[in-house]
């Protein structure tokens, strides 16, 4: 309470909130609020960088574009939309913070993010640690076989990769076949377990999007539209993502 | 000229006052109730003073039902709902009395009947000792406990039959005070409600204080000490379609958190709020007076956790500390607000007004709201809105002045 009074500003400028209410349905609701702050204490960013998701709602309504986008907290953000989830006034927060990530030139965006988007962008794996089709494969492959054979009740068990007509096409985040691959079984053993026809594809394999993350309309859409041509190719019904 | 008849559907505080004041006036009234007591929800509040009266209505509602009980111009159904009703020369209605009822012209209140058969809720105690009489035969238990019900009562009080009776009535007028209906903290899922006993609605906080005399906690009978209240449960959400603010949960979170903490200082007590309803002559004072006594913190808690003994642990914001905490709470209240009656439909059919789009009923007049589209019917009370004791009195007296000025008595 100590902190000085917030001061605005003069004449009313075309604020960053009015654009973003012209880009979504029902303008997102974000004039709606209340501020109750059932978002900001339901949120896992709340007090991060000295925001929270009613504090920004509220910086944006009074035209605080400035603060609104060039504070970093919009990084932290996991876009798990729980704000929302629990707002009753159903306001798009998440949105209004995507647009805010797209304010950022890119070169001064989170490295970890622009670069493993970067990565993913490299190869039809859309992998952003940049796991190749042979690796995944052979990974797959390797630990289905050991699974096999030390733990007899599941040596029948399926991890097919590029299985032609399969029901489901399965994703997989890169960070288990690249340095966990045990964590990827116990999603296998469920499978098995009801019977689920599903299979793994070399091409788009990866079920991260950190170009989503990153606020990049045309790369995010690049990578979602070559894991849907992978799923295609290999005439599967439904696409799992895990992410 | 024979007196004029007015019926008044409904005997909470709105239709209790709106019969008082007909009768007073010379008319002869039918007040009818559905359940077994008059008082509705009200007579269930209790007092809220500190060392002075913080004005909250509760006394009055019992007075009235004294003056009601006591009033032989106002003929009182109880256990009675409307089977139909028709409008010719004045109006004709069709009563439905439920299959076992208890006779006031015979019962003694002695209790014998409660005593035996209050186990499984079969007879059911009125909350206050003005109900004439003080017990009622719960409509829900009948089927299966008609021959219990024949012979409990040593005075043959507890008339029993194979099904419900009718009776036919004709009034003038017509009143609409069928109340409202709270809302169900259960559509709020993340508060637990129906899953951790301390989790309790404003409505059961009323019904505690009035059977221990003190906030026990329902896991373990314990007096409460560190009590969260959170403001705004089932109102002004979209969500839930009730965008509108039920007016009365604000004043009496605030009432009752005032009132414990003047029987026992030591108690903690956090109120959970996105803006206090800081209306009426009194309210601004009062609320600084809270301030005093009680922790405000403006933000709505989503996430509650059950912990040891029954506790609860609860995820809060305080802005003032700028990062979200985990507190624990022995008892958390939810504010529950005022939802229209959950009959509302089927009562709007029934006697042709409408209702608005939140579901209560509509009034016709933007300048008078106890005028419905029927010239003879009058709406009263927490029908036509959310209102608190006050202000259904004063709008049932509106109703009873309205019905008045529609029959000739007065111009």
């Amino acid at each position: 309470m100590s902190e000085p009074a917030i001061k605005l500003g003069g004449k009313r400028k075309s604020t960053f909130i009015d654009k973003v209410k012209e880009v979504l349905p029902e303008g997102g609701n974000l004039n709606l609020c209340l501020t109750c702050g059932a978002c900001s204490s339901g949120c896992p960013a709340t007090g991060l960088e000295g925001m929270d998701p009613r504090k920004f709602l509220r910086m944006a309504a009074l035209g605080m574009d400035e603060e609104i986008t060039s504070t970093p907290w919009v990084w932290m953000c996991s876009m798990c939309t729980r704000c929302m989830y629990v707002c009753p006034m159903k306001i798009n927060i998440p949105q209004l913070v995507y647009y805010a990530r797209q304010t950022w030139p890119r070169e001064e965006r989170p490295k970890g993010i622009v670069g493993s988007c970067d990565v993913a962008l490299r190869s039809d794996t859309c992998s952003a640690m940049g796991a190749t089709e042979e690796d995944f494969q052979f990974v797959v492959e390797d630990v289905l076989e050991e699974y096999q054979e030390s733990q007899p009740e599941f040596k029948n068990m399926h991890a097919d990769v590029n299985r032609m007509g399969a029901e489901f096409f399965l994703n997989q985040n890169s960070r288990e076949p690249v340095t966990e691959p045990d964590e990827m079984v116990p999603l296998w053993k469920i499978l098995d377990t009801v019977g689920a026809d599903w299979t793994y594809g070399t091409k788009g394999w990866a079920a991260e999007n950190y170009c989503m993350f990153m606020a990049d309309d045309d790369a995010w859409k690049h990578i979602v539209q070559t894991k849907i041509k992978a799923v295609e190719d290999l005439g599967c019904k439904v696409w799992l993502n895990t992410e | 000229m024979e007196p004029k008849n007015v019926m008044i559907i409904g005997g909470g505080i709105a239709g209790m006052t709106a019969a008082w004041e007909l009768a007073e006036a010379g008319l002869n009234v039918d007040l009818v109730e559905k359940s077994g007591f008059l008082g509705g929800h009200a007579i269930q509040y209790t007092c809220k003073a500190t060392s002075e009266c913080l004005q909250c209505g509760a006394c009055s509602v019992e007075k009235m039902l004294k003056d009601v009980v006591g009033n032989n111009k106002i003929n009182v159904h109880l256990s009675t709902e409307i089977e139909s009703i028709e409008k010719n020369n004045g109006y004709s209605i069709k009563l439905n009395k439920t299959a076992a009822f208890i006779d006031a012209q015979k019962c003694t209140n002695c209790g014998i009947c409660y005593d035996k058969l209050k186990e499984n809720n079969v007879i059911l105690q009125g909350y206050s000792k003005n109900n004439m009489p003080l017990y009622a035969v719960n409509a829900c238990k009948i089927d299966e406990n008609k021959i219990a019900l024949k012979d409990v009562c040593p005075e043959g009080a507890i008339s029993v039959s194979d099904k419900a009776s009718s009776e036919d009535l004709t009034a003038d007028a017509v009143v609409v005070a069928t109340g409202f209906t709270p809302f169900d903290p259960n559509r709020k899922s993340v508060y637990g409600y129906d899953k951790f006993p301390n989790v309790i609605s404003g409505l059961d906080l009323e019904r505690i204080k009035r059977q221990n005399g003190f906030l026990a906690r329902p896991s373990d009978g314990a007096p409460a000490q560190k009590i969260a209240f959170i403001q705004c449960v089932g109102s002004r959400d979209e969500n839930l379609g009730n965008l509108w603010c039920s007016q009365v949960c604000c004043p009496y979170a605030l009432r009752t958190a005032e009132s414990l903490k003047h029987k026992n200082p030591d108690l903690d007590i956090t109120v959970f709020y996105m803006d206090i309803q800081n209306t009426g002559k009194s309210f601004p004072a009062f609320y600084e007076t809270c301030k005093n006594d009680i922790r405000f913190i403006r933000s709505i808690p989503v996430d509650i956790f059950p912990i040891e003994n029954g506790n609860l642990n609860m995820r809060l914001f305080d802005e003032a500390q700028g990062t979200p905490i985990m507190e624990p709470f022995d008892l958390v209240v939810l504010s529950i607000g005022i939802m229209p009656n959950s009959e509302n439909e089927k009562l709007s059919a029934q006697m042709d007004i409408a209702l608005d789009e939140d579901g209560f009923f509509k009034n016709s007049d933007d300048l008078n709201k106890t005028s419905t589209s029927n010239d003879g019917m009058f709406i009263a009370g927490t029908a036509q809105g959310p209102k608190n004791i006050a202000a259904s009195m004063a709008h049932a007296g509106q109703a009873a002045s309205g019905v008045l000025k529609y029959l000739g008595v007065t111009k």
